[in-house]
C-alpha cells in the first residue's frame, strides 16, 4: 500500500515536469511560429511600380517625353523595336538590380511593345491620349 | 536490549525523513530554476517581439512619409506627379531656418535624392555653387534635402522611391531615387 502511493506520487511528479516542458514549448513555438507580416513590403512594392511607371512615362527622350515616341511606334512598327530597348535601358537603371518585371504597351486590341520577364507580381497602369489615340500601359514588378 | 533497538528504529526513521526533505527541497529547487529559465526566455523573446514591432511601426512611418513627400507643396513640381529640382536646394535652407518645425515632422532621418536616369558619371552632391554653374543639372548628381542625424542611434536602415524629376531650366524630366535613412 506504502508503496503504491509512493509510485503514485513519483507520476505525478513527472507528470508535473511534463505540463511544464509542454508549456516552455507552446511559448516557443508560439513566437518561432509567428511570421511577419508581408502587407508592409506589398504596399512598399505597389508605391515603386506605380512610382517607376509614371516616372518612365514622363522621362524625356530626345528632348520629348516617352509618351509622345508611343504615336511614331503605333504608326510605323519598326520603331517600336527603338523605344523598346530605350524603355529596356531606363528600367534596367531605375530598377533594382535584377529587379524582373513585365511591361506592355497597347492601344485598344494591338499590343505595340511587350517585355515579359515574369507572370506575377504587383500591378502599376498608366493611360494616356496621345495624338487621339488611347494608349495603356501596363509595369509588373515581379 | 529492547531499548537499543528502539533507538535504531527511531535513528533509521529520523534519516529517512532527512532523506525525503532533501529530496523536496532538490524537487523545489529544480521547478523553480524551470520557471527561471522559463521566465528568462519568455522575457528574451518579449524584447526581441518589442524591438521588432518598433521598427515594423518605423518602417511603416517611412513608407507613409515616402509618399508624403511626393505630393509635399515645398518639392512637388506645379502638374503634382513629380519633383521639381529647383526646390531643392531652397527647401534645404528652410528646413535649416526652421528645424523645429521639420524635425517635429520628419524626424532623425537623412533625405537625399539621387539621379538614376540619364546615369551620371560625377557623384557630386549639388549645392547653390554647383546650380549656378552653366553646367548644371550635368555637374552635380545627388541633392540632401533634409540632414537631423543624433548622435547615438544603434540601426539606420534605409527605404527610397523612384521620383520623376522635372528641370525646369531645361523643361526636361529625368528619373531618380529618393532614399530616406532613419536612425533608430
Amino acid at each position: 500500500m506504502k508503496l503504491l502511493k509512493k509510485g503514485q506520487g513519483e507520476i505525478v511528479g513527472l507528470l508535473v515536469i511534463v505540463l511544464l516542458l509542454l508549456f516552455v514549448g507552446i511559448i516557443f513555438l508560439r513566437f518561432y511560429i509567428a511570421q511577419p507580416s508581408t502587407s508592409l513590403s506589398h504596399s512598399r512594392q505597389s508605391i515603386e511600380a506605380s512610382n517607376a511607371l509614371n516616372a518612365l512615362m514622363k522621362v524625356s527622350i530626345n528632348g520629348e517625353p516617352l509618351t509622345a515616341h508611343t504615336d511614331a511606334c503605333n504608326s510605323d512598327k519598326n520603331l517600336c523595336d527603338g523605344l523598346q530597348n530605350e524603355i529596356e535601358a531606363i528600367l534596367g537603371y531605375i530598377l533594382k538590380q535584377g529587379q524582373k518585371y513585365s511591361f506592355t504597351l497597347s492601344t485598344g486590341a494591338k499590343t505595340l511593345i511587350e517585355i515579359s520577364q515574369c507572370t506575377t507580381g504587383i500591378v502599376s497602369t498608366y493611360s494616356f491620349i496621345e495624338a487621339n489615340i488611347f494608349y495603356d500601359v501596363t509595369l509588373k514588378i515581379c | 536490549m529492547k531499548t537499543s533497538q528502539k533507538m535504531i528504529a527511531q535513528q533509521s526513521t529520523k534519516k529517512k525523513g532527512q532523506i525525503q526533505l532533501n529530496e523536496t527541497i532538490m524537487v523545489l529547487f529544480v521547478i523553480v530554476i524551470i520557471l527561471f529559465v522559463g521566465l528568462f526566455v519568455y522575457y528574451k523573446y518579449s524584447i526581441a517581439s518589442i524591438k521588432e514591432t518598433a521598427a515594423t511601426l518605423s518602417e511603416e512611418e517611412t513608407t507613409i512619409l515616402l509618399a508624403a513627400l511626393l505630393v509635399l507643396p515645398e518639392l512637388r513640381c506645379d502638374e503634382g506627379t513629380c519633383l521639381d529640382t529647383a526646390k531643392f536646394l531652397p527647401f534645404k535652407q528652410l528646413t535649416e531656418t526652421k528645424q523645429l518645425k521639420y524635425a517635429q515632422f520628419l524626424g532623425s532621418k537623412t533625405i537625399t535624392i539621387e539621379q538614376v536616369y540619364p546615369p551620371m558619371t560625377t557623384e557630386t552632391i549639388c549645392t547653390q555653387n554647383h546650380y549656378q554653374q552653366f553646367t548644371y543639372p550635368n555637374n552635380c548628381k545627388k541633392w540632401i534635402l533634409y540632414e537631423n542625424k543624433p548622435v547615438k542611434y544603434t540601426n539606420n536602415p534605409t527605404i527610397s522611391t523612384i521620383v520623376s524629376l522635372y528641370f525646369p531650366e531645361l523643361q526636361e524630366y529625368r528619373i531618380g531615387r529618393m532614399h530616406i535613412e532613419v536612425y533608430l
